[in-house]
């Protein structure tokens, strides 16, 4: 547990207000309110289908790509700017909110290119930037040693868990303020989970990460904050320990004791 | 000893063995088909097809020229001017078969061209729709409509295909010229020149356009599956970096789905090179003495400049796009049905046929190779 005083909830980077989402006429999001602080890693957890990965999903409105998905009431505000306005493109919105997904998914092409695809479509084509800017972020996701003399070698041949955090270098080397990451160890071994584990803790001074995950032992292991989501609600939030130790909700109860599934 | 496990010689098990006999006649009767139809072409056309000149000279009439000792002359009519000369009081008899003598250097070329013209056509048309219908449009309505419009493309009989290109681009299709042909539908002036809706004559662009549309719909339906395969992770992962959709279909889809689109392609070559009745009206000429950049052109002064040379080249050149063609299907069907038959006009014939076979076969199985080989290389 991340031992140093937690920080306040007043002024939140994320704000979740009253946010009700819906695919169709299938409502998935009820009211939900969460404040999500700078600096901090919160972790959503629930059972499959309580509509966590939904939320994460449209904090940098990737689920835009979702044909019937809309926003029926409430915001989600950062830094006090609502992000479901009409004056937020959300392309800038989402050089500045990351995102890492479950099944890492490299394209089919080499690390270097791999890592360097946010800045080529901002436009970028300065050959030492884009390397200083690969070396960076690799280093940065804990890869750099493992892949500095094969670059230009397809990102498809390396492991799983080196896959994953080329995902998230490939993120972070837009110099992004949040991480969101759906799931990231859930398609990886326990060691490699482990090495993920242990970046997200090398960086969480310089991201605010939001973690969707199924393993409320990892939720414990690297979590600042915790979300409970049940049936499209967020039942209760609070300090990881608070909420693992003393439960103030009956669900939330049965659920970390692993009697609600 | 009583043995349980005996076979049943009952009703269920004959019908069993009845059943698995048909589906292997079936099968047999496909298979058999194929290699008779392949035997029977290659026995009577491999001999007419690699003879000297097939390949490589145009189509011309073919002279049998019998002298009084015997000795039979098949040649060109050139030639058979001079022969019959030769032979002076020697010459017995002399038959003309139409188009069955020389090679058809012109009926590949012109099925060549006619498919280079309608790949680019329907790839550019279909990919378009395919991207659109796959990465823009919403599921509704509209893309209902558009499915069904492509589906029934599909069905139309090629015959159709040919009467909508006559009427279309022969006959309507606008050009841009000084002097509007009286036939003209209407004319638009643009001031410096007129666009005229005259059409494009029967030529090479005429057929290559009918026959995009004939195999427009393999290539949307094609390139449409090639770009769902395409997993649907590279577009999260491309738009969460910040791209725009069409960065990310640029970037992260297109590139995958080109080789199964490119793929799919080579099978509408082979079905392009195939038609008949869509280039009877719109391209294609029973007989044509001439490859299409060898255009007639007045002769130039002998003090032209070089303009003049280099304005007659540009002509020259146009003449692949406006000029009419031989082409193969078009060909083998004027030998056919179009002339009466005999021995020598069966032999080119069967000449024909074998050159498109093994034509069509071969980009079939290009593209079988090409599948197998891309496979490989782009797995992710």
């Amino acid at each position: 547990m991340p031992a140093e005083a937690p920080a306040s909830t007043e002024h939140p980077l994320i704000s979740v207000e009253r946010f009700n989402y819906a695919y169709g006429d299938h409502q998935v999001l009820f009211d939900v309110d969460l404040p999500i602080r700078s600096e901090d890693v919160t972790a959503f957890i629930g059972p499959s289908g309580c509509g966590k990965s939904t939320l994460l999903r449209s904090i940098n409105r990737i689920n835009d790509l979702v044909d019937s998905a809309r926003v029926v009431s409430g915001t989600i505000k950062i830094d006090g700017v609502d992000l479901y306005s009409p004056l937020v493109d959300p392309i800038a919105l989402r050089r500045q909110v990351g995102m890492v997904f479950q099944k890492y998914n490299p394209f089919p092409r080499s690390i270097f290119e791999n890592a360097v695809y946010g800045l080529r479509v901002a436009g970028i084509t300065d050959k030492a930037e884009l390397l200083d800017a690969a070396e960076r972020s690799l280093k940065a996701a804990a890869l750099w040693d493992e892949v500095k003399d094969r670059l230009h070698e397809l990102a498809t041949g390396l492991s799983g868990g080196q896959q994953q955090r080329l995902c998230i270098a490939r993120a972070i080397a837009l110099e992004p303020r949040i991480l969101l990451m759906d799931e990231p160890c859930a398609a990886l071994d326990p060691i490699a989970t482990a090495r993920i584990e242990e970046l997200i803790f090398q960086l969480r001074d310089r991201y605010t990460f939001v973690i969707v995950t199924h393993n409320m032992e990892q939720a414990k292991r690297i979590a600042d904050r915790t979300a409970f989501f049940y049936k499209g609600r967020v039942v209760e939030t609070g300090e990881t320990l608070d909420l693992f130790t003393k439960p103030k909700n009956k669900l939330t109860e049965d659920y970390v004791t692993g009697r609600l599934t | 000893m009583n043995n349980p496990f005996a076979g049943d010689h009952s009703s269920i098990q004959r019908r069993e063995t009845a059943a698995r006999w048909l589906l292997r006649l079936g099968s047999y009767v496909v298979v058999l088909t194929t290699v008779a139809i392949f035997a029977f072409i290659t026995v009577k056309g491999l001999p007419h097809a690699v003879k000297p000149g097939f390949l490589t000279e145009l189509t011309s009439t073919l002279h049998v020229i019998e002298s009084k000792d015997g000795k039979v002359f098949k040649t060109n009519p050139v030639e058979a001017d001079v022969i019959k000369k030769r032979l002076g009081e020697g010459f017995q008899s002399e038959k003309t078969i139409s188009y069955s003598g020389g090679g058809i250097l012109g009926p590949i070329v012109g099925t060549a061209l006619l498919v280079v013209v309608s790949v680019s056509v329907a790839l550019f048309l279909g990919v378009c729709c395919a991207i659109y219908l796959s990465e823009y449009a919403k599921k509704g309505k509209f893309i209902e409509m558009v499915r069904l419009a492509i589906l029934n493309l599909a069905g139309v009989p090629s015959v159709v295909f040919g009467l909508f290109g006559l009427g279309a681009f022969v006959l309507t299709a606008p050009v841009l010229t000084g002097t509007p042909a009286d036939r003209a539908i209407f004319v638009i002036p643009l001031g410096f020149t007129n666009l005229s809706f005259q059409g494009w004559d029967t030529c090479v662009l005429s057929g290559g356009f009918t026959l995009a549309f004939v195999i427009l719909p393999v290539i949307i339906t094609a390139s449409e599956q090639c770009l769902q395969a395409v997993p649907q992770g590279f577009r999260e992962t491309s738009m969460a970096l910040g791209a725009t959709r069409w960065q990310t279909i640029w970037r992260s889809v297109l590139p995958f789905a080109t080789p199964g689109i490119l793929t799919s392609t080579i099978l509408g070559i082979a079905r392009a090179a195939g038609e008949t009745a869509p280039i009877m009206f719109t391209a294609a000429l029973a007989f044509k003495d001439k490859l299409p950049w060898q255009k007639d052109l007045p002769p130039l002064p002998a003090d032209a400049g070089m303009f003049a040379h280099w304005e007659q080249s540009v002509q020259r050149f146009l003449g692949i796009f406006t000029e009419s063609v031989q082409a193969l299907p078009y060909h083998i069907y004027t030998l056919a049905a179009k002339i009466p038959q005999n021995e020598y006009s069966e032999q080119a014939q069967y000449g024909s046929v074998f050159v498109f076979l093994v034509l069509v076969a071969s980009l079939a199985a290009t593209s079988i190779w090409l599948r197998i080989h891309l496979r490989k290389k782009y797995k992710w």
